[in-house]
């Protein structure tokens, strides 16, 4: 019953990351660039379902994005996916979890994600020049990125709490 | 029942106990990793995991591309009574004087397909066949101008096809798929398009940027040093593209100056399609090497 309750879980918080990372936040004008609600999706379920529950979303959302986006099947699922199990086991291995930790490791995880992303695209011929990587999309998407992590991951949290879906029984601190 | 309840402790004891997380790991990596060489290595996005995953997946995004849309309407859907009053006023004065200016251009078009069959003027706009096409996805990367529109091979959409809306040239097909298209627009980084001035016919080379690639922006080089912004500054799709047809407007020129060589011209330039707001593209479904064939031919 709780894989089935966790499943429930991801698919409603994963429908609702989609829809507002490909259809509603590009549409908002303010916006200099799009915080990265996927990565802290597969972080989040990582954190609190454990590495299986990570590499599962990991994978299927970064197929969705190649299907839609860059073209290559695969390309972000595997990254997204290695990224989820990592997750996952970091949470497993975690007595408690700190909230500024869980920054340094989003932080990480953005980090890993761009490089891969800057490295491959340039190996695969599209070649960036780092400099504007870096001001124009890699800074923005990182600090909206730490921005809206909380109140995901918080909601993920309460929602899995209630219904004792964690893996990790280790108490969250502020500090 | 009992059958139904063995069979799950069966599903349960045997096969799911025993997969392992690192073992699923490790196999979905070597898929993916697999997946991205053949992809890399053919190039072939006619038959993939892609294709079959937009049949699914793109019916979904129209659907919800709607719903976007209604809750993000564009300005012109909140305009008040009394400005929507004025402007209708506007509009008929407008209309009055294009019925007028209708019928000269009527006499024109009868003078200018004289002229053209006398010309044998060939590659007009006019002449191309096209398919509209709505945009129902960004690609969700900061860094990536891509998108995906609503027309695949089933319409008759292939890779290399240029795509237009009614300001300019908008980018060009880059991957297909049986009922979607992911366009790349001109202005992704570090893609180059071979243009010219619309009547000057100065060479030059238009080149995306990701720095200005938010605000419309494109880089223009290789112009040579008679290249002279004030008097001719619309930049349109040369001739000698091998991918782009001839004549799209690309944008105006700005910002040209000379470069240390003094021999040759860099600036900027504007482009003609606003990319914040694109909704609905047209593919041209002619395309280059095709109409090089026929001009063969004749």
């Amino acid at each position: 019953m709780t894989g089935l309750k966790r499943l429930l879980v991801i698919l409603i918080s994963g429908s609702l990351c989609f829809l507002l990372q490909l259809l509603v936040l590009p549409r908002v004008d303010f916006l200099i660039a799009l915080p990265n609600l996927i990565l802290i999706l597969v972080m989040s379920t990582g954190f609190l379902f454990g590495k299986a529950y990570g590499l599962f979303v990991g994978f299927v959302s970064g197929l969705i994005l190649d299907v839609i986006g860059t073209g290559t099947p695969g390309f972000q699922a595997l990254i997204l996916m290695l990224l989820g199990y990592a997750d996952g086991f970091l949470s497993e291995k975690m007595e408690s979890e700190i909230i500024p930790v869980l920054f340094l490791i989003l932080l990480a995880n953005e980090l890993v994600f761009h490089v891969y992303l800057y490295v491959f695209s340039f190996l695969v011929g599209g070649r960036f020049s780092l400099f504007p990587y870096l001001t124009e999309v890699f800074v923005p998407e990182i600090l909206l990125t730490l921005l809206v992590f909380l109140p995901i991951y918080g909601l993920l949290l309460f929602v899995s709490k209630r219904w004792e879906l964690r893996i990790n029984k280790g108490e969250v601190k502020v500090v | 029942m009992t059958v139904f309840s063995a069979i799950k402790a069966f599903f349960i004891n045997h096969i799911v106990s025993r997969i392992h997380a690192r073992v699923v790991l490790v196999i979905l990596s070597a898929v993916c990793v697999f997946s991205i060489l053949f992809h890399y290595f053919t190039r072939d996005d006619s038959i993939s995991i892609a294709t079959v995953l937009g049949v699914i997946v793109v019916p979904f995004q129209e659907g919800a591309n709607e719903v976007g849309s209604f809750l993000f309407r564009s300005d012109q859907n909140r305009l008040s009574l009394k400005e929507a009053k004025e402007r209708v006023a506007e509009l008929e004065e407008e209309n009055l004087q294009l019925r007028m200016k209708l019928q000269d251009a009527n006499d024109a078009v009868i003078e200018n397909e004289e002229l053209r069959a006398l010309l044998r003027a060939k590659n007009r706009l006019s002449e191309y066949e096209m398919q509209e096409a709505k945009i129902i996805g960004s690609d969700g990367v900061n860094c990536f101008n891509r998108f995906t529109i609503n027309k695949g091979t089933m319409d008759g959409v292939r890779v290399d096809m240029n795509v237009i809306n009614s300001d300019g040239l908008v980018g060009i097909v880059t991957s297909v798929g049986l009922n979607y298209a992911v366009v790349t627009a001109i202005i992704e980084d570090n893609t180059s398009v071979s243009a010219m001035t619309r009547h000057g016919h100065h060479n030059c080379i238009a080149t995306g940027d990701l720095s200005g690639s938010g605000s419309g922006i494109m880089l223009l080089s290789n112009a040579l040093a008679d290249f002279d912004e004030t008097k001719d500054n619309a930049i349109v799709t040369s001739s000698i593209s091998d991918k782009y047809l001839p004549g799209l407007l690309l944008g105006y020129a700005e910002n040209v100056v000379l470069n240390p060589d003094q021999l040759t011209k860099s600036g900027t330039i504007r482009t003609a399609v606003d990319f914040n707001r694109l909704q609905e593209v047209l593919v041209i479904t002619t395309m280059k090497e095709k109409l090089q064939e026929t001009e063969a031919e004749k």
